[in-house]
């Protein structure tokens, strides 16, 4: 992969100086500008000082299937302030992309503040783009997440000698995360009995590994050392951003898996871009839409070696208060659920509280580093690390 | 769904696969005069391997033979998809291109990786527009 030419680290830094959310949930009548206006208010309330929707130069809002033109009929109720607005989408993704756009607009010193929000409404409206590309194909499974990770899962049990009880271990840490997180749509602790006696949806993976889809709003807003400073905001609270990257696949090499290896190889370029050795991570917030996920991504992130994700996770290193780094304790997208523009932006929000020491119950001891990775239908992914 | 027999002409997916009278099917893929590089589905819009315009992506018929490199059971119903259960399997296709297909259901199927499979034309019931239509599966040696 050809390295940035001028990788977020060597721009301007750039803080995450608050965050909100709407709790995620089972689709509902609520209007997604109900949902959006809440987590941005929540955002600029959490930045404290003297920050006001005013400020915000910039907002990226991210969103998948709401339709045209979310932005600006949203955010008209916080004032018309004339601010730059752009909406993303990006699959799954969606979200992450909005954050790495308000990221960089900071960065390079075109807004000294900036706002990510992910808002999305889930429904029958929701349509793929791959199924209108004029491409016939033997069946259309073989875009839909679900059969690919499940043909992951037989693979890599395969090939590692994981076990069914392993695999549905990452479900029960996720959805006993999901408990503790007030934001979460799953708000039930799950047995490996439960996860494992759930009705089978595709090969090994049970309705209890996978994500839910729904609704859901998360916003973080995203500021220079300068708006720090003028505004007054508090320094300690304030989370930096040391990379950013963004990719999407290449063709697979050998038997490789491409999923793994795009991981693979975001996750080695944003630990180079920001100096940190991924025994180094006190956070990982990963697109775990399906058990299977997490423990190939915790391996092509080095939180452990190639085969050993299963372990890991088993053995309680992946938990919350574990020797080795927390891995999902928002409860992911398993627990914490995915309503796609919000899920990339939430992944930050929970990054951020854990870094400031805020997350309450479900706090990792003295974390100080965390790294958020996304995939997106493509397949497209983002990695984020940020530092206290 | 039964392994068709003859008349069946009308392919649901023609860019992909079609089918003499007598039941003999023949997938359609694409050679890139630049990398050489076989795809399937074709390239109609350029060469996914190496980019090279859908002018330089020649037609050619494959053989349909391949080996399984995976395979799920999908046991609900998926949107866009049949009526679960059914059995989606990776299939490398002798030419090179991987692809993912129906495994034929019928008989008392065992799959094993690597097993050799080959594409067959299936007749598709309650198909109101195309009374005679077909699809492509993969079937095992042990299942024809």
């Amino acid at each position: 992969m050809r390295p940035s030419t001028l990788p977020l680290r060597a721009q301007r830094p750039v803080y995450v100086v608050g965050i909100g959310l709407h709790p995620y949930q089972f689709a509902n009548d609520d209007p997604y500008v109900a949902l959006g206006l809440t987590a941005v208010r929540q955002a600029l309330a959490d930045s404290a000082g003297a920050m006001s929707w005013p400020e915000v130069e910039t907002a990226y809002v991210g969103s998948g299937t709401i339709g045209l033109a979310a932005g600006r009929f949203m955010l008209r109720y916080l004032g018309s302030t004339g601010l730059a607005v752009q909406q993303v989408e990006n699959a799954s993704a969606t979200g992450s992309s909005a954050f790495r756009l308000a990221c960089l607009d900071v960065a390079s010193g075109a807004s000294d503040v900036a706002l990510a929000l992910g808002v999305d409404k889930y429904g029958p409206h929701v349509r793929r783009a791959v199924e209108h590309d004029g491409i016939e194909r033997f069946t259309k499974a073989s875009y839909l997440p679900v059969v690919r990770y499940a043909l992951l899962a037989e693979q890599y049990m395969r090939e590692t000698g994981a076990t069914l009880a392993q695999l549905a271990q990452v479900a029960v840490k996720n959805h006993g995360n999901a408990f503790l997180n007030p934001f979460a749509q799953f708000r039930k602790r799950r047995t490996l009995e439960q996860v494992l006696a759930s009705p089978r949806v595709a090969g090994v993976l049970t309705k209890m590994q996978c994500c839910p889809r729904g609704d859901g709003a998360a916003a973080v807003v995203v500021a220079s050392e300068a708006a720090i400073v003028r505004l007054g905001l508090d320094r300690r609270r304030a989370i930096r951003v040391v990379a950013s990257v963004a990719v999407s696949e290449m063709p697979a090499s050998g038997d490789g898996i491409a999923a793994s290896q795009l991981t693979r190889r975001m996750g080695k370029a944003a630990l180079e871009e920001s100096g940190i050795d991924p025994r180094d991570l006190d956070i990982v917030e990963l697109h775990d839409a399906f058990s299977i996920e997490e423990l190939v991504y915790i391996e092509a992130l080095g939180l452990c070696g190639d085969g050993e994700g299963a372990a890991y996770i088993d053995s309680g290193r992946g938990s919350i208060g574990g020797p080795g780094c927390a891995v999902n304790p928002s409860g992911g997208l398993i627990g914490m659920g995915h309503p796609l523009g919000p899920t990339g932006v939430g992944q930050i929000a929970e990054i951020v509280r854990q870094l400031r020491g805020e997350a309450g119950k479900r706090q990792h001891v003295s974390a100080r580093t965390g790294l958020a990775h996304m995939i997106g239908l493509g397949q497209v992914g983002l990695v984020h690390v940020l530092q206290r | 769904m039964n392994v068709m027999e003859k008349n069946a002409v009308f392919s649901r997916q023609p860019s992909l696969y079609r089918c003499d009278e007598s039941g003999n099917l023949t997938i359609m893929g694409s050679s890139c005069r630049s990398c050489r590089k076989v795809s399937c589905p074709s390239g109609r819009y350029g060469c996914p391997h190496c980019g090279a315009a859908a002018e330089a992506q020649d037609l050619c018929d494959l053989s349909g033979q391949g080996s399984l490199k995976g395979f799920v059971l999908v046991n609900v119903d998926l949107p866009t998809e049949r009526s679960a259960p059914y059995v989606v399997g990776t299939i490398a296709l002798e030419e090179g291109p991987i692809i993912e297909g129906i495994l034929l259901a019928s008989g008392d199927p065992i799959y094993s990786l690597d097993q050799p499979v080959r594409a067959v034309a299936v007749r598709v019931s309650g198909d109101s527009e195309h009374a005679d239509s077909f699809e492509c599966q993969f079937a095992t040696d042990g299942q024809l």
